[in-house]
């Protein structure tokens, strides 16, 4: 839906900075530091704020250790405790007309585990002008990890695999982050897993964030994902059950017409000719000028052309001798 | 179409000597129009004329990317004058020439990222209140009312994106780079720019209105 309204967007709908005058502005700001020596940072300098800082750290340090944390640590509970508090729906009182169908649009999350939830969104939100106060009350579209992103991950983000790997180990294993890992965390684990050519773990992982986060954003991309490692690994029958599952969870995103594809490719290579001529026409319903529908309507007329499976082992089977003539 | 160039001297007839010569070559490479992978070897020899020619050439894409990522013009100057500093005190980092400019859009990404993030955690904070979005500095003069509302309605849905999401899907999106190039750009593996971009794609569809559409308010 979104697509369409940007395709519609021209590039001369956004402004063309070519001759601005800051940008001539700028230039002059660049020549000048261009022209300005690099201050030189004298390191013997750096030794009395370096110690400063050490003793202040130091003083802290010792203050901490000294201090019972009988005081502090029910304080801290308590904020993070409010932090954790889900977010409640919107009131149709506040939020101006338009915005049930916003509120309305989100997919429930009442089985999805609640993590600390963006507080800022929400704080953002509530100084957002016109439209988007609507979303005031929305559920934040992302969980963060209080304690920031685990050291395996951040690796796996900027692509280092191997280091990931390496820190994913340290983490306790597959098995052991496979369990606590979020829906975001699942999918890196599946990069991991398919970099490493390891198909059985990225099925795993994949398996895993449907199974405990059905409505994650990641859901989607997730069954479609299955759906080809299981293809590629010949389970016909799994793939177009992921494959089905994407279009549930997505019915307008960008795989759609594939996934629907994919089915009956799955229902023929499995020579099911009565269900893939059902999810055929299920494909020509929702895509009437769907890219692979000639081809698979020619696959289907010749799977219904070639003998049946029944026939088939009548044909090979050994034949019997004739009986001898009657002496 | 000049040929490529390693570097500069490969270049002997451009080789700067100063005063009226240098005036010149600066003509004369206008003339040519040089390569970046050319101008990048120039100024690696320290000459600023290249670097200007290097400047005037790619700075309104820093700056359109600087302010459409932000959805406002704030400190769009700033970040356009730390990315050209940067480059210029790193260039012989630079190892494609030819990709001056997909390197000065992977610092540019860089700056307006620290920035969004620090932005973020003054605000929750409170110590900084929200930007709004400049629709003026995104939109053309001339945009139509259609386009000014769409820009609007998704400008202020990606203010409540993490900035990792929100910078991966306006390069993707509205600045109409491919993946590889959003991946390059961010500093992420192709899989984590696909990742954040379905992330945003997904929010976005889930809470976008068309415009002017019956079910608009």
């Amino acid at each position: 839906m979104i697509d369409d309204e940007l395709n519609r967007l021209e590039k001369a709908s956004l402004r063309d900075y070519a001759g601005d005058v800051r940008v001539e502005r700028v230039w002059q700001r660049v020549n000048r530091s261009l022209h300005q020596p690099r201050p030189r940072v004298r390191l013997e300098l750096l030794w009395a704020p370096a110690f400063g800082v050490a003793l202040f750290a130091l003083g802290v340090w010792v203050g901490r250790s000294g201090t019972p944390h009988a005081e502090s640590a029910p304080q801290l509970v308590a904020e993070r405790t409010t932090a954790r508090e889900p977010i409640q729906p919107a009131t149709t009182s506040a939020a101006p007309a338009g915005a049930e169908e916003l509120v309305a649009t989100p997919p429930a999350s009442a089985e999805r585990p609640r993590t600390p939830a963006r507080a800022a969104s929400t704080h953002e939100l509530a100084r957002m002008p016109e439209r988007a106060t609507a979303l005031r009350d929305l559920p934040a579209p992302h969980a963060v990890a209080a304690s920031g992103p685990p050291d395996w991950q951040t690796s796996a983000d900027v692509g280092d695999f191997e280091a990931a790997r390496a820190a994913l180990l340290r983490a306790g294993g597959w098995d052991v982050v496979l369990i606590s890992a979020s829906a975001e965390q699942l999918m890196t684990l599946v990069d991991l897993a398919r970099a490493s050519r390891e198909r059985d773990l990225a099925v795993r992982a994949l398996r895993r964030l449907l199974d405990v986060f059905p409505s994650a954003p990641e859901a989607p991309l997730a069954a479609w994902t299955l759906g080809n490692l299981l293809e590629q690994g010949g389970d016909a029958e799994g793939s177009a059950e992921a494959y089905a599952l994407y279009r549930r969870l997505s019915p307008a995103g960008d795989f759609a017409e594939d996934a629907a594809a994919r089915q009956v490719d799955a229902a023929l290579s499995q020579k099911d000719a009565e269900s893939a001529a059902l999810l055929l026409d299920q494909y020509a319903k929702d895509f009437p000028n769907g890219r692979r529908l000639a081809e698979l309507r020619e696959e289907l007329a010749k799977l219904s052309h070639e003998p049946s499976a029944e026939a088939a082992p009548s044909a090979a089977a050994p034949v019997e001798p004739a009986p001898a003539p009657p002496q | 179409m000049l040929p490529a160039v390693r570097s500069a001297s490969d270049l002997p007839r451009l080789r700067l000597v100063g005063g009226e010569a240098a005036a010149f070559r600066r003509q004369d490479r206008a003339a040519l129009d040089l390569t970046d992978a050319q101008l990048v070897a120039l100024v690696s020899e320290g000459d600023r004329a290249a670097f200007e020619s290097l400047y005037r050439r790619h700075s309104a894409f820093a700056f359109g990317l600087a302010v459409r990522i932000q959805g406002s013009a704030a400190d769009a100057e700033d970040i356009v004058h730390d990315a050209f500093m940067r480059a210029h005190s790193s260039l012989t980092t630079l190892k494609d020439q030819e990709a001056f400019r997909a390197w000065l859009g992977s610092i540019v990404v860089r700056l307006i990222r620290t920035r969004l993030r620090r932005r973020k955690l003054l605000t929750s904070l409170g110590l900084q209140s929200l930007e709004p979005v400049d629709l003026d500095a995104i939109a053309a003069p001339t945009a139509d009312p259609e386009s000014r509302v769409l820009l609007a309605q998704v400008y202020a849905l990606l203010q409540t994106l993490p900035a990792d999401e929100r910078i991966s899907w306006t390069l993707r999106y509205i600045e109409r780079h491919r993946l590889e190039a959003v991946a390059s750009l961010t500093g992420c593996s192709l899989a984590t720019a696909k990742r954040r971009i379905a992330r945003a794609q997904s929010f976005l569809e889930a809470h976008f209105v068309p415009p002017f559409s019956k079910d608009a308010p």
